[in-house]
């Protein structure tokens, strides 16, 4: 009877440690898959984020590498920028560590490659700003450019010519004041409605005063429409110097963001 | 069993770590040279250089300024060729008759050209002076249908003529010369000097002279206008016709 007792407690006792065995081995196995998802989940976290940044930058140096010696291409290079544009807003949605990951980011090396991603996304971001700015500043020119394109030289200035060159820039002059162009473009938008009005006055005076032939004021009209046309060179010159601190700051965006990693 | 997990961690970051050194990014560099990217960027800007295109477009002056400018010059050409001291003066006006439609700019200052110029009657001591009215002659451009209004002179609307103190200029003639002058491949530019000399040539006291020959020039009293007669284009007055009953020059 003795026996038996002894031989139950040495079960019982034997129970116990093959539960706490299981157990540390469930706790084992179980530790060993969290290491595993964990370890495949943040190799995934940055194999993401490397790949988008990586296309990025490829779309980035295609584009850049694109030929510009006709129009057409300007235009074609202008709108590969916005697809470049579209593949930087991507990036939007990377770096996001989900709550099964997130909690993981007391490990140092977690940390830093979370804070990597999150650099790099600041850094698009702010390319993907100043690239906007110079796309739609170039877009905004385009606009304005529409109008004076629609200004066509007759072959030859007869004062018939002239009266049609006069509704034209009349024309531009309310075309160009009805404009909505980036706030980069306002200042060149402002000085081409002063500078078309100046033309488009100078026209109407020539007219007038040949209408009355009088010699002296006839030349002094057009004097005033040489002034006139001269000062439209300060347009391209206004236009040129502010594009120039867009592409100064895009450059640094993109040599931060896409070169520097 | 945190002992546990804090060793199981910290191998997982290990691991991690140890995947991180072979990462892609660091792999990336640029393909973009980036002292050109400036440039390619401004390269896209179309509207400085559509608008440097709009520069002042060579304006065609207006008619009436064209015929103003052409007057003041003549008025110029005339004050510099008023004869010198020991020329015998002539003075004559310009009027119009009838519908003009030549420039009467450009005429004036082709007949004072041609009047003054050193081929024609200065080479007798003779200098013309335009002047705005009461000239010994009166120079008229005259439309054709007009022509025939002047006398004495029998003059016809074919032609020009002289009718008293009017040398006419038929403007028909001005603008187009005749069908026998341009057949034979004279300009236009010499048929008006030729009209102006011969009808002035009246004026100064001559008629009409015949062909002195075949194949040498005509003279300029000769109606080039309606016949050479063998005689080769000639719009100066020969040496033997430098002469003048009205002013009294004898040759």
């Amino acid at each position: 009877m003795k026996r038996i007792r002894q031989s139950n407690k040495l079960l019982i006792h034997n129970k116990k440690w093959w539960l706490i065995g299981g157990a540390i081995g469930l706790s084992v196995f179980a530790l060993a898959g969290l290491v595993g998802g964990s370890m495949y989940a943040w190799q995934q976290y940055e194999k993401e984020y490397v790949s988008w940044h990586k296309s990025l930058h490829d779309s980035a140096d295609r584009v850049f590498a694109l030929p510009i010696t006709s129009a057409k291409q300007k235009t074609d290079k202008v709108t590969a920028f916005r697809n470049v544009y579209q593949l930087a807003r991507q990036g939007e949605q990377h770096c996001h560590a989900y709550g099964f990951l997130h909690w993981q980011q007391f490990i140092a090396q977690v940390k830093s490659k979370i804070n990597q991603c999150q650099q790099i996304k600041t850094n698009s971001e702010s390319f993907l700003h100043d690239l906007t700015r110079v796309v739609d500043h170039l877009d905004s020119e385009s606009q304005l450019m529409a109008g004076f394109s629609q200004v066509k030289a007759p072959a030859e200035y007869n004062e018939e010519a002239w009266k049609t060159s006069s509704a034209q820039w009349d024309k531009l002059v309310v075309y160009l004041g009805k404009q909505h162009v980036s706030a980069s473009v306002e200042a060149t938008r402002k000085l081409a409605l002063q500078k078309a009005t100046a033309v488009s006055d100078a026209w109407r005076v020539l007219i007038a005063t040949s209408e009355s032939k009088d010699k002296a004021k006839y030349e002094a009209a057009i004097n005033q429409l040489s002034a006139a046309y001269d000062g439209l060179n300060e347009i391209a010159r206004t236009a040129e110097a502010s594009l120039k601190p867009l592409v100064d700051t895009l450059q640094k965006s993109y040599k931060r963001t896409l070169q520097t990693t | 069993m945190c002992q546990f997990c804090t060793i199981a961690y910290s191998g997982a970051g290990i691991v991690l770590a140890l995947s991180s050194s072979t990462t892609p990014l660091a792999r990336l560099t640029s393909a973009s040279d980036s002292s050109t990217f400036a440039a390619q960027l401004m390269q896209l800007q179309s509207f400085p250089s559509t608008v440097k295109t709009m520069t002042l477009p060579q304006i065609k002056e207006p008619q009436w300024l064209v015929d103003q400018k052409a007057a003041e010059k003549a008025a110029a050409v005339s004050r510099s060729r008023t004869p010198t001291a020991g020329q015998t003066i002539v003075t004559y006006d310009v009027t119009t008759r009838g519908a003009i439609t030549a420039s009467l700019a450009e005429f004036k200052q082709q007949a004072n050209a041609t009047l003054n110029d050193a081929r024609g009657w200065p080479r007798m001591g003779v200098g013309f002076q335009e002047v705005a009215s009461g000239g010994q002659f009166t120079l008229v451009l005259s439309e054709a249908s007009q022509v025939p209004s002047f006398s004495p002179g029998g003059c016809d609307a074919e032609y020009s003529c002289r009718a008293g103190r009017y040398v006419v200029i038929n403007q028909d003639r001005w603008l187009g010369a005749t069908s026998s002058w341009n057949s034979a491949g004279g300009s236009l530019r010499d048929y008006r000097h030729m009209v102006i000399n011969h009808e002035t040539g009246h004026w100064l006291g001559h008629n009409h002279a015949s062909c002195g020959g075949a194949g040498q020039s005509a003279p300029v009293m000769q109606q080039q206008s309606i016949s050479l007669q063998g005689c080769s284009f000639n719009a100066w007055p020969l040496d033997s016709e430098l002469s003048s009953t009205q002013l009294g020059i004898q040759r």
